[in-house]
């Protein structure tokens, strides 16, 4: 049973990075999604106001190959 | 707390980014020639007086009149028009000390723009070893502004720029009536405030220029120095890469005695290790090759190596200019495509972007090598030439020339007025082996993030979609072909079989998508996945050499000179040209010249036999 959540949850991350990167638009609709469910179940303020804040930082299209950092926004390409 | 925003100017290969590397602790590209910065950095810092700096680094220009996309950058940003950008209140404009003649010009054109500004007589300690003897004093009451004097490659180099920004901002220093000649004006202020001895110091230069940029012997010397890089990217990387292996298949074998017989331990060993140990073991090719690029980049070679191949690249209707961005491309063509902004002519510029992808990147480097240990012979040619060397360089320069048949057929369409080469030749420098230290370094970390990051996460995803659903009870054959990453192998034979792929192969061009090498890895969790005997899976080389037959090998080969299976290279030409039409121009005539290409070779091969069986 712990073997198979630990698989489900590492192929989950993983699948969730590609998405991330394919498709960026999809963070913020995550953050999103997070923050209305945390808002109905009540849960810990805390909790409620980081979801909302990374809902209103939307997301960037990754600009680069992915191996520098801050690519295309002051930083720079190798 | 106030912020001092300063941008700095001058022209190409200055030392601008130097410059900015040390003030602000970034680590941007640096090399000896001109336009390896094309778009504004921002950094950074704080000086001896607890002044707070926003320091722009803008690329190079030889005028504010810009001709190409990245000096208008430098123009608009200096003008205060570029958006998002506010206008700096203070200009460094950054000066060559051993070449004044050309940089003070520019230095003239900034000073009309009215706005504050310091000059930095940078590479100070050349000027000096030349017997370059600057009066700073005159030079600044010349110009009407502060000058100092700057080593950007040396630790403490930069701290009289950093006391002058201590200071309140000097006034607009006074600008020349309009229609004045910049030219007279710097020849004048150079005669008054510069002694230069004879020019016995650059004998060694010309005669070294005599030789390297000669019509002949200029193309033996460029022609053996690659030569000689792919002969040491196999001779030099072995034993390191023979003890990579080894670490990978000890780990391998280590976490599969621990971990029990199951699903999490098929993850880790023929996903995580099996995957991602088989790229890492590529590091050391890829350290070698980058040591003799930086290693070129840095003594003021390549500049020359361009000028001597503009007769070759005017014959595929393209100019020198559009070599350094190719050069660029054989590391990654992001930077390559990125670098074409220095193109003047907007055609050739996208002629450029769409060939780039043509040089093989570093990242085609492990697929190469894999398929060439596993199926040509280690053999010496004349007891001199590794045959493996040799056929890594024709592979480089099927690369190279089916590039310049691209841009030949795309500029027969479009005859327009001929851009003559204007390319400034840098002093020669040896190599700093700190600088080279510093890049290897950064490439170490760059491939290693990208193994870390894509290829893990890649060969975690590619062991799920191999491991399930389970085969039904009772069937025969290895347990992946019922897999779903298996059933889409099978269909993908369909269109891929008339090139020799067999459903691996499939499988893996599918992830290869993300990353070139990617493939490699891919290839590693499905032969793990699917081999009975676990430790000769373990060794992806001889597995691959038992079942593949030499025209698959070859097919594969050629399709990776052409296949553009990078989404990042996608997404940069989207970005550069602001166009998916030229995103999908660009992927289709790649994909179907590695289709056509391979198809060729794997029909060939079965002519001669080599499509049987090995």
């Amino acid at each position: 049973m712990i073997e198979t959540i630990v698989i489900v949850a590492i192929v989950t991350a993983c699948a969730l990075y590609w998405v991330r990167r394919l498709v960026p638009a999809s963070q913020g609709m995550f953050w999103r999604g997070s923050a209305d469910m945390l808002r109905a179940v009540h849960a810990p303020r805390a909790l409620r106001d980081r979801a909302a804040q990374r809902a209103r930082q939307g997301s960037k299209p990754p600009t680069g190959c992915g191996a520098c950092t801050k690519c295309g926004d002051g930083g720079g390409c190798h | 707390m106030s912020v001092l925003n300063a941008a700095l100017v001058g022209n190409p290969n200055c030392g601008k980014t130097a410059l900015f590397n040390l003030l602000t602790g970034s680590r941007q590209k640096v090399a000896n020639y001109a336009g390896v910065t094309v778009e504004r950095k921002v950094g950074r810092l704080t000086t001896p007086g607890g002044l707070a700096v926003r320091l722009l680094d803008l690329p190079g220009a030889y005028s504010l009149v810009a001709t190409s996309p990245d000096e208008a950058v430098t123009r608009d940003v200096c003008a205060g028009t570029y958006r998002g950008e506010p206008a700096p209140e203070l200009l460094v404009c950054v000066l060559d000390a051993t070449n004044l003649r050309l940089h003070l010009r520019f230095a003239l054109e900034v000073r009309q723009m009215g706005r504050p500004m310091i000059l930095v007589l940078n590479m100070i300690d050349a000027a000096k070893r030349q017997g370059i003897a600057i009066d700073v004093p005159r030079l600044a009451a010349e110009f009407g502004a502060p000058v100092v004097t700057a080593v950007g490659i040396r630790r403490n180099g930069g701290q009289d720029l950093l006391r002058a920004l201590d200071l309140p901002p000097p006034p607009p220093p006074p600008a020349m009536p309009a229609g004045s000649d910049f030219h007279a004006e710097a020849r004048r202020i150079l005669a008054d405030c510069v002694a230069r001895p004879s020019r016995l110091g650059v004998a060694l230069e010309e005669r070294l220029d005599r030789w390297f940029l000669h019509p002949v012997w200029g193309m033996v010397i460029l022609f053996a120095l690659m030569f000689v890089m792919f002969q040491a990217v196999f001779s030099w990387a072995q034993p390191v890469m023979d003890l990579l292996d080894a670490g990978t298949a000890a780990l391998g074998q280590a976490v599969g005695t621990v971990l029990p017989d199951g699903p999490l331990r098929s993850l880790i060993v023929d996903g995580v290790i099996a995957g991602a140990g088989s790229v890492v073991v590529f590091l050391p090719q890829i350290l070698i090759l980058f040591l003799w690029i930086l290693a070129l980049e840095e003594s003021g070679y390549l500049p020359r190596a361009a000028f001597l191949l503009d007769r070759i690249m005017a014959t595929a209707g393209l100019s020198g200019r559009s070599f350094i961005p190719l050069l660029s491309s054989f590391a990654c063509a992001v930077p390559g495509i990125m670098a074409t902004r220095t193109i003047q002519n907007p055609r050739d510029r996208m002629i450029t972007i769409l060939i780039a992808p043509l040089m093989t990147c570093s990242a085609r480097l492990p697929v190469y090598t894999l398929l060439i240990a596993a199926f040509v012979p280690e053999r010496r040619i004349g007891g001199l030439f590794n045959l493996h060397g040799l056929v890594l360089f024709a592979l480089y320069l099927a690369g190279i020339l089916s590039a310049l048949l691209v841009a030949r057929v795309l500029k027969n369409r479009d005859r327009q007025e001929e851009h003559p080469l204007l390319l400034e030749l840098p002093a020669y420098r040896l190599p700093n082996l700190r600088d080279l230290a510093l890049g290897l370094k950064q490439r170490a970390v760059i491939f290693l993030s990208r193994v870390g990051t894509i290829i893990v996460t890649v060969s975690v995803l590619l062991w799920a979609l191999a491991s399930f659903p389970a085969p039904p009870a009772g069937a025969a054959g290895p347990a992946i072909e019922w897999s779903l990453a298996g059933r889409i192998g099978h269909w993908m034979l369909h269109v891929m079989a008339p090139i020799g792929f067999n459903w691996q192969i499939c499988v893996s061009l599918i992830p290869g998508l993300a990353a070139r090498e990617v493939a490699v890895s891919a290839l590693a969790t499905v032969y793990s996945l699917g081999a009975t005997d676990s430790d000769a899976a373990r060794q992806l080389q001889p597995l691959l050499s038992a079942h593949w037959s030499l025209g698959t090998a070859l097919s594969l080969l050629t399709w990776y000179i052409f296949a553009p299976q990078c989404f990042s290279t996608l997404a940069v030409i989207r970005r550069e040209t602001g166009s998916w039409r030229m995103v999908g121009i660009t992927a289709g005539y790649l994909f179907a010249m590695a289709y056509g290409a391979a198809f060729i070779v794997w029909h060939i091969s079965l002519l001669l036999g080599w499509g049987g069986s090995p």
